[in-house]
Formats: C-alpha cells, structure tokens, sequence
C-alpha cells in the first residue's frame, strides 16, 4: 500500500524532537509508556495566553510511536488547550493508516497530549502569579 | 470442566472428547487452562503440560482427518491451532503470567496501564543514558548496562512469580493484583531497554 | 488402506517418488534394477515436452532449449533474481503481466509452475506404471525455508500435474521422519539438507511419536548449484589465461561449462585429482587441465561457510547448543561432498548420521506421510514450524509481525481492523513474509481487499480479520464483521503466483494435450489387466497340468513370459496383442476343460479397445 508522502516523512525525518526546560512555566510535559511494547515518549508543549505556541517530542520506541508523536506535535501548534484536548487518536489513526497491531502507538499520543496540558494546568494552579499575562 | 457436547460426559479438555473421541467445537473459544483440562493456576509442571499437548495433538492434528469431511478437517485445524496457542503461551513463564492475569480480569480490576511510582520517568532517563551510550559506541558501558537490566529483570520475574505461586490458584486481591499487574507492565520496559543494549551490538558485528 | 498417497521430492536437480507397500515397508518407486531418479531436465521436441534423461541427453544438442533448476524459480519475480544468476542460466527468462518469471522457450514462454507441473507428470505417470494404480494425491516436498509463495506455487504445480498435493512437507522434516522411524529414538536431532539449489537447516525434538520442529532456518537460494559455479568461474579464468579470446558466454560454452564444473565436483568426492577437457564445437581452441581438491577447496568453503552461518542461527533461535543434539544428519545431493561432510563434522562436533541414501531419504519421507495422511498408520505425528513471520505493512513501510517464525502449525492470529470514513465498505490489507525489519526486504504475499463491510459511521464497523496458517505453511485470510455478523469478502492479489483464473485456464488447456495422457493411461490399464489374467493361470496351473497336452502347457508358459517382459515396456500396443495371443492359448482351456472360476477369471476383464 503506498502511503502517502506525509506520512513517510512524519516516519523518516520526525518533527519537533527535542526538549524545553521542564522547569519553564509555560511548559507542560506529558511522559507516558506503552505497556504493550515498552515505548515511552515524552511530549511538550509551550503555552502562551491557552494556547500552544510550541510542541517538542522525544519518543525511544517503533517507527509508528515516532510517526504518532512527531504528528501530534505538528497538530497541536496553534490549538488552544481545550481544542488540543479534543484531539482523538483515531484521528491519528487515520491520518497515519495505522494497522490495528499499531493503534497503542496513537493512543501513546492522545494520552501524552491530555498529560501535558495536565501537567501545564497543574503548574498554574501551583503558581499563579508567574503564569501572568504574557 | 464443561460436558461433551456428543456424550454429555465431563470433558478432560475442552477441544476432545476422550470418552467418545468427539472433536468440541466449542473448544475453538476455550480459555487455555481448560483446553489442557487444567483450573487456572500459575503453577504448572510443564513437563505434564507437555505431555498432554503431544497426546491431545496426537488426536487433534488434521493429519488424521484428511479423509472426514470438510468441516470437520477444519474443526480439527483450528482446535489444533487452539491447542498450539495454548502450549505455547502456558509453557512460557512470563506469557502464562499475562495470560493468567486476563483470565482473572473478569474478576478484579484491571491494571493495565499501572507502574510502580517513578518507573516511567526512571525509564525515559535510562533510554537517553542508552542513546548517549549507543552514539559514543561505548561497548564496555553498554555490556555493564545489559548485565544491570538483565539482574533486574532476573529478580523482577522472580518475584511476581513467587506471589503469583503463593496465589495457589485462587483470584488475588485488589492490592496483590495491582502489585503484579504493575510488574508484568514494568517487564516490558526492562525487555526493551535490554533489545536496544543487544540488538544494536549485534548490528556492530555485522 | 483408502487411495494411496505417494510422495514426492520435486529436486532442483532431480526427482523421485517413494511410497509405502505392504509388507515391505518404505520404498522409492522404480523399475527392479533402474534408477528411481528423473532429472529435473525438460526440453520439447516436436512441440511435446521431453522429461527427465532424455532431455538431459539432449542438452548439449540444444543448450538454450533445456530447462533445468527450475525449482529456484518457483514464486519468484524476474526482479528477485540476480542478475548474475540469469546470466548463467543457459535458456532466456523474461517478465510476466505481474512481474512473475517466465521461461522462454521455443517462442513460447512458461510459468515455472506449469514446467514443475512437467515434471510432478513424469514422476506421476512413472508411478502410475509402476505400482498399476491411478494416483490422484501426493505429499510434496519443498525446501523447508519455502515462504507462502513458494509453497502455493508448488501445490500449483501439482494441480496442473493432475495431483492433489495433500500436503505440502518440509523436505528435512520428510528426513527426520525416515530417520526418526527408523531409529526410534528420543531426542534432539538436526537435519543438515543441502540440495542442488536450495540449503535448509531443521532442529527437531523427538518424544515418543511426537516429532516436533523446533527451529528451521536456510536460504532458498543456497545450494551445490553454486559448487558449480564457483568452479565454472575457475574454469573460465583458466581457459581465458591460455585463449584470450575464447568466447565462454554463449549458451553452448555455458552448458558445457557447467556440466564439466559438475563432473569436476562428483569425481573429486572419490579421488584427489581429475584431468579434463574441454571443447566447444565452433570454437577453434580447446582446453585441458587437472583439478585437484586442494584447489577445489577454497572454492567451495564459502558456499559451505554461508550454511553454517544459517546453522549457528536456528539453534540459537531454538536456544540449543551444539552439544545438546544427539544426532547430526545429512539429506540432499551436495552433502556426498566430502569437504561438506568435513566442514559439517568439524561444526557440530560429531560424525554426521549418513545411514540412509540422502539422494531418497527425502521421497522416503514424504511417502511415509503420505501412509498416514492415507489413513494407513498413526504411529507417529509430525508438528512443523512456519519458517519466516508473517505480518503486514505499517506507517514508513515497517513490518509488523502478527505469527513470528519457527510458530507450530497449524496456528492463526486475529486482528480487529475498523473503518476511517463513513460508509467505508473496503478496506485494503497489505501481507508480507519475512525476518527483516522493514516491508521493502521482505516478501510481499498478495494485496487482501476486504469487501462487503455494511456500511456505517466511521469507526463503527469491528472487523476480525483472521490470519490463518494450516499444516502446510499456506496462510488464508478470512474475514468478519461482528457487529452484523456478515462475511467480508475476500478478493487475493497475489503479487507472484497465479491467480485462480490463470490456473483454470491451463487446466483447461492441458486437455488439449490428453492424447499422450491417454497412452499412459491404456499402458497402465492393460497392466492390470494382465496382472490379473497371469495370476488367474496360475491360481489354476495345476488343474490345467491335468486337462491339456504338455506341449499346450508349454506354449502357455511361454506366452506368459512374453507378456511378462511386454508389461515392462512402455508401448500399451504391443502388450495387447501379446495379451490377445495368450488369451487365444488358455481359450481352450477356459472353454472346455476349466470351471467357472478360471472362465470368469479371464473374462472378468477382457481386453477391449478402448
């Protein structure tokens, strides 16, 4: 089957993989695992006024898992949190032609997404003040 | 232990009937302790289990049913299939244990997502020490790290095995099932971590 | 017994057929005194295929007209074969609709299934005459390391060859079985099976009459052909030292290379040295030297060195170790080799079990299989492996595995595949075979279209997909929806075989060649036939001393001698009348003198035109 250019390259040269300082306040970090495989991926997102100006992945497992995460961080750029939220891993699914065999990978995705927005609106709760209004 | 479907006589396996020699088309759905007539328990001896598999593919395989008509020849392929499945997960001690764990999930909570606390995080920092070990082709620190995993994980299998014995076959609680749950899940992290450290060495030797 | 199965090795290099008789146990099938074997040769005269010996005899005559090693081009696609490996073959490949090869002959091409088909024939109708029954079922032998494709291609084969090949049988696991019957002995054995194309390593666990394959391994591409290669390439540096110009690349120079190269490797298994000579008819040159096995060495270490990696592999994917086996044993032509023998002993640390002919060890096999798939015994039962996962293609073409190698059969997995869009009826499943980590090393099955899905909301539909591996190592896929309970239809692109079509049509279009079917099929009657009429005469010999003249009796005797030697020809003309003659000897006999019994022994089957 030949899939589609996009998704080929989501595969061989990922996105936005890297890191920011976890400490950052604008920052929130999911770290979630695949029990299924082993895979861990870790996705973060910078927040400006609820909305995400910058996503970074660090993913250590199969091609799919990469592809997901480096995915999921181009579709978050630009989305408010509760927009972000609303992403659904069957849309990743899709856009990636996931077997059923690979679909934990996008589920890894879904859950870190929901986990740094988690993590970010934790950081507020705790610190208030330094969220400001930027 | 269910009743013959031909005989109504009790079935010393779910696929076979032994008293009037009748493949069950209900074993097709069988969980795997039964198709070896066995209740769930972790213990096995897997020398018995051995020899009920080579008796019971001794009638089950479709080579002696190449002569029956079509549907029973596919009956006894797919009980056949049924009981490879079977031998293969129950003589494996880590492939039992998961498989025991989802028979029980009917009964108790499920896990399956569960860590110990930390782990994930311990995890994530061990796979990028790894990559940095990996990039610098550092073999010495690598094979240190290989022995370090494999300990860990030598310990890690013993010890839900020794609870999943103690259970002696009956449902665990709520808290020694989240304990073994976590254990089985944090198996499969270890496992990775030690395919990367011996899969990439082995690309070396190439 | 219900209908015999025989069993057949179908050789790179030769092929040969084994059954099991009553009384006598496990045989091959041949005439007393011949050879069981048929060379995997074919040429066509006269727009009739010529099998066995005499295309083998004619390959010199015609080079580019005589097919041979075949076998390596079963289920494969003009792509998949080296280039170097076209180039020595010595007769034309080219391409198929699909991609599929074809072989070139006479401006006619052919699918490697239908020329195996040719030879399963010859083998089949040798049977045939042999053992005076029709035979409709065989166990086929293929390499062990044979994926999918491969495998369907020779049950193909068989169905154009007019058999239902019953089982498709490992050929080392047919090795173990003779073997392993023989000695009834528990244990761990390795079966070391090196053929004329193809190299196979099997590891077996021997428990009672449970014979079970724990790992196999080897390379379908692999085998005593390459021997003879690496010595032809020898012979050509030699010849080009002395004549520069020798031209050594036209078919004739290939064969006669080639063939020379095979007489080299055969007589150096039984001394150190040979001289040779080689001409090419319109060549002005000729060339003669000597070949010692110090310089045959080096040649064939390499090939020997690749199957001892693949050695190393399966018994650390069995997690054995050498000195854990208790038997080593060698099957396949190549293995006489003594440097083979050598470098085999020196790997395992142990003489190699050579107790059994490893030229029919494998037909062995397979006819014994064949015993019990007949109904024939249950002494024993064989639990094979599939050689290469199976899986299909995910995200940047990575392969995931859904059976892993060295998985018993039979077996199968499930997956539950679903819908993107709404109202989504198809969806589209790419499976490949294979060991490697991405699709595009692995081998691509066939494109499975799942059809007829009711249509729903996205997401909504829960279709199981089972992936199904029988005892022959041949997967089906089926599929259902669960949620309506309906049967998705599957359509099978195969990417290298033939589609159901394809074979239909050749079916169809061998009854165009039924005349020489029917020959052999007359000659085959009229055996039986007179079988019986001879045993008849001498079930009553003693009566008919009594009731006729000595010179009477003396003239039967001879006839029946006669027609005994014309059973053996191959004319079914000849044999009638020699049966008619003799039948107008005993009429008397049978009129006034004899009972009932005699009467209707002869007449029970008369001999008429058919």
């Amino acid at each position: 089957m030949a899939y589609s250019e996009k998704v080929i390259d989501h595969y061989n040269d990922p996105r936005n993989v890297g890191s920011f300082t976890k400490s950052d306040d604008q920052v929130g970090t999911g770290l979630v695992g695949a029990p299924e495989c082993g895979d861990v991926m870790k996705l973060q997102i910078k927040v400006e006024n609820e909305k995400i100006v910058d996503a970074k992945f660090k993913t250590f497992g199969c091609g799919s898992a990469i592809a997901s995460s480096s995915l999921a961080t181009e579709w978050v750029k630009g989305k408010t949190l509760d927009e972000a939220l609303a992403i659904q891993n069957t849309e990743i699914v899709e856009e990636l032609s996931l077997p059923p065999v690979k679909i934990h990978c996008s589920v890894l995705a879904e859950d870190a997404i929901k986990a740094a927005i988690q993590d970010y609106r934790k950081r507020q709760e705790t610190s208030p003040e330094s969220s400001a209004s930027a | 232990m269910p009743f013959c479907s031909h005989c109504q006589k009790s079935l010393q396996s779910a696929l076979w009937c032994g008293a009037c020699q009748q493949l069950q088309s209900s074993g097709l759905q069988a969980d795997y302790f039964s198709v070896f007539g066995l209740p769930p328990r972790y213990d096995v001896d897997v020398k018995s289990l051995e020899q009920i598999y080579h008796e019971l593919a001794a009638e089950l395989h479709p080579d002696f049913f190449v002569a029956a008509p079509a549907a029973e020849h596919r009956l006894s392929e797919g009980l056949s299939a049924r009981l490879n499945q079977a031998w293969q997960t129950l003589q494996d001690s880590t492939a039992r244990a998961q498989y025991i764990m989802r028979v029980w999930k009917s009964k108790t909570p499920t896990h399956e997502r569960d860590l110990p606390t930390g782990f994930l995080q311990e995890m994530f920092a061990l796979q990028e020490e790894l990559e940095e070990l990996l990039e610098a082709k550092d073999q010495q620190a690598l094979a240190t790290k290989h022995a370090d995993f494999l300990q860990r994980l030598n310990d890690l299998q013993q010890n839900y095995q020794q609870q999943l014995i103690e259970l002696k076959g009956n449902t665990p609680d709520t808290t020694s099932c989240k304990q073994i749950q976590q254990q089985l899940n944090a198996e499969r992290y270890l496992l990775r971590l030690l395919e990367r450290c011996s899969s990439t060495s082995s690309e070396t030797d190439l | 017994m219900t209908e015999r199965i025989i069993g057949i090795d179908l050789g790179t290099t030769n092929s040969l057929a084994a059954t099991v008789f009553d009384q006598v146990g496990p045989e091959v099938i041949t005439e007393p005194g011949q050879t069981p074997i048929i060379p995997s040769v074919l040429t066509m005269r006269e727009g009739k295929w010529l099998v066995g010996q005499e295309a083998l005899i004619r390959s010199l005559q015609n080079p580019t007209q005589t097919l041979y090693s075949i076998k390596r081009l079963m289920g494969r696609s003009l792509e998949e074969i080296p280039v170097e490996e076209q180039a020595q073959l010595s007769y034309q490949l080219r391409s198929g609709e699909r991609g599929q090869v074809l072989v070139c002959l006479d401006e006619q091409a052919f699918t490697p299934q239908e020329i195996s088909a040719e030879i399963l024939k010859a083998v089949k109708y040798r049977a045939e005459a042999i053992l005076g029954e029709n035979l409709q079922k065989a166990v086929i032998t293929v390499p062990a390391y044979f994926d999918d494709v491969q495998r369907q291609a020779t049950r193909d084969a068989a169905r154009l060859a007019g058999l239902e090949a019953v089982r498709i049988l490992n050929e080392p696991t047919a090795a173990a079985i003779a073997y392993g019957l023989d000695e009834r002995k528990d244990g761990k054995i390795a079966v070391y099976d090196l053929g004329g194309g193809t190299f196979d390593i099997s590891l077996l666990q021997l428990t009672g009459k449970i014979f079970k394959v724990i790992a196999t391994n080897g390379d379908t591409r692999l085998g005593g052909d390459d021997f003879d290669q690496a010595i032809v390439g020898e012979l050509t540096l030699r010849i080009l030292q002395e004549f520069t110009d020798a031209e050594l690349h036209s078919p004739l120079a290939r064969q006669i290379l080639r063939q020379t190269a095979e007489t080299i490797k055969i007589s150096l298994s039984q001394s150190n040295e040979i001289e040779y000579a080689i001409s090419i008819e319109d060549q002005s040159w000729s060339h003669q030297g000597s070949f010692t096995t110090i310089e045959l060495k080096p040649l064939l270490v390499p090939v020997i060195q690749r199957t001892l990696q693949r050695c190393q592999q399966a018994l650390d994917q069995a997690g054995w170790k050498v000195e854990g086996l208790d038997e080593v044993v060698l099957v396949g032509g190549s293995t006489v080799v003594p440097e083979v023998r050598r470098q085999v002993q020196q790997f395992f640390g142990r003489a190699p079990q050579v107790a059994i002919d490893p030229y029919k060890v494998v037909a062995l096999g397979a006819g014994i299989q064949g015993h019990l798939l007949a109904g024939g015994r249950r002494d024993f039962l064989l639990l094979d492996v599939i050689p290469l996962a199976l899986g299909i293609e995910t995200v940047g073409g990575t392969f995931s595995k859904l059976i892993t190698a060295n998985t018993t059969v039979p077996t199968e997995a499930k997956e539950l595949y679903t819908t993107h869009v709404d109202n989504q009826t198809a969806i589209e499943i790419n499976i490949y075979q294979g060991e490697r980590e991405l699709v595009h090393d692995c081998r691509c099955l066939g494109r499975f279209k799942l059809r007829g899905i009711p249509a729903m909301k996205a997401g909504l539909p829960l279709v199981e997909v089972t992936f199904r591996v029988d005892a022959n190592g041949i997967l089906t896929v089926s599929a259902l929806e669960k949620r309506s309970q309906t049967d998705a239809s599957i359509e099978v692109i195969p990417f290298h075989g033939l589609t159901q079509q394809e074979i239909d049509d050749l079916l169809e279009a061998s009854y165009d060649h039924a005349v020489e079917d029917f020959t052999a099929r007359q000659l085959i009657e009229f055996r039986q036939t007179a079988e019986r009429v001879l045993q008849g005469i001498e079930m009553h010999w003693t009566i008919a001393e009594k009731a006729l003249a000595q010179t009477d009796c003396a003239a039967i005797r001879q006839q029946m001698e006669v027609v005994r030697q014309r059973m053996e020809g191959q004319d079914p003309q000849v044999l009638k009348s020699e049966m008619d003659r003799l039948g107008d000897l005993t009429r008397s006999l049978a009129d006034t003198v004899m009972g009932q019994a005699v009467l209707s022994a002869l007449q029970e089957k008369e001999i008429t035109p058919v």
